[in-house]
């Protein structure tokens, strides 16, 4: 089998002739082609990084015998 | 042109009668190597593809799961390949390359449209462009590597093709003729 002009023809008019969709679809329903999902994370960077901190000397009891620390209920 | 192509078949002597009986059809099965059909070691890259055979029939008796024999006698079936030039993608020319490089590339190209991903095997490929009607392929051919039992026990890793194979995808069309060349007992040494 020969590269020729007819056979890059044939090629080009399968390609252009059905949508990444239904290509996607045919490919692994009837081919059984196998999606790869592997991530890829390679030169992914953060340029700001936000952080949530506890700190216990925020850390406010709730003193039941003083009326002003009392919470507000509707 | 017509190309005339001798093929080894190795597997067990049970399905050896088989495949004489049904002309392969109950054979064909389905790889990643060059797609569907009925594999056979040809002569190319090594000259002894009827040794080859004996000993894929004797890699493919080990179940490596029950660590047991799944047969004990292979037999090795010549077969005479009938094939026209327009309908043999050979992988060991420039042409069939060239064939499925464009191939490769105009799928990719469709599919990266989507931002999908999927794994490529030179099979699959070949499949869906007989199955789509692309390219009136009846038969291919290509050097691969493939690990016998020694280079499965030892490990050997090697990307150098060892073996010249070929697929028949419908075996009525273009085997013309099989015959029984030679059968014996898988010794368990082997392993």
């Amino acid at each position: 089998m020969k590269f020729t002009k007819e056979i890059k023809e044939k090629i080009d008019f399968f390609f252009d002739n059905i949508t990444p969709v239904e290509l996607y679809a045919l490919s692994i329903k009837k081919y059984g082609f196998i999606e790869n999902i592997d991530i890829n994370i390679d030169n992914q960077r953060f340029s700001t990084l936000s952080k949530s901190l506890y700190n216990s000397k925020y850390n406010e009891e709730i003193d039941l015998n003083k009326h002003t620390t009392m919470p507000f209920a509707a | 042109m017509i190309h005339n192509i001798i093929g080894f078949h190795g597997s067990s002597t049970d399905s050896a009668k088989e495949i004489l009986k049904s002309n392969y059809e109950l054979s064909i099965g389905d790889n990643h190597w060059v797609g569907n059909g009925v594999y056979f070691f040809i002569e190319g890259i090594s000259s002894k593809p009827d040794e080859q055979s004996k000993k894929w029939a004797k890699t493919q008796s080990w179940d490596k799961k029950t660590k047991k024999l799944k047969y004990k006698y292979y037999c090795i079936i010549k077969s005479e390949i009938s094939v026209n030039e327009e309908n043999l993608l050979d992988l060991t020319k420039e042409d069939g390359v060239e064939i499925l490089s464009y191939l490769f590339r105009k799928y990719e190209d469709k599919i990266n449209k989507l931002g999908k991903k999927v794994e490529y095997y030179e099979g699959l490929l070949i499949n869906l462009a007989r199955g789509e009607g692309l390219l009136d392929i009846q038969v291919v051919k290509g050097n691969f590597y493939i690990k016998f039992a020694e280079e499965r026990i030892i490990r050997i890793n090697l990307r150098t093709a060892n073996c010249t194979i070929c697929t028949v995808f419908e075996p009525r069309i273009n085997i013309t003729n099989s015959i029984i060349v030679s059968t014996g007992e898988i010794k368990d040494e082997v392993y």
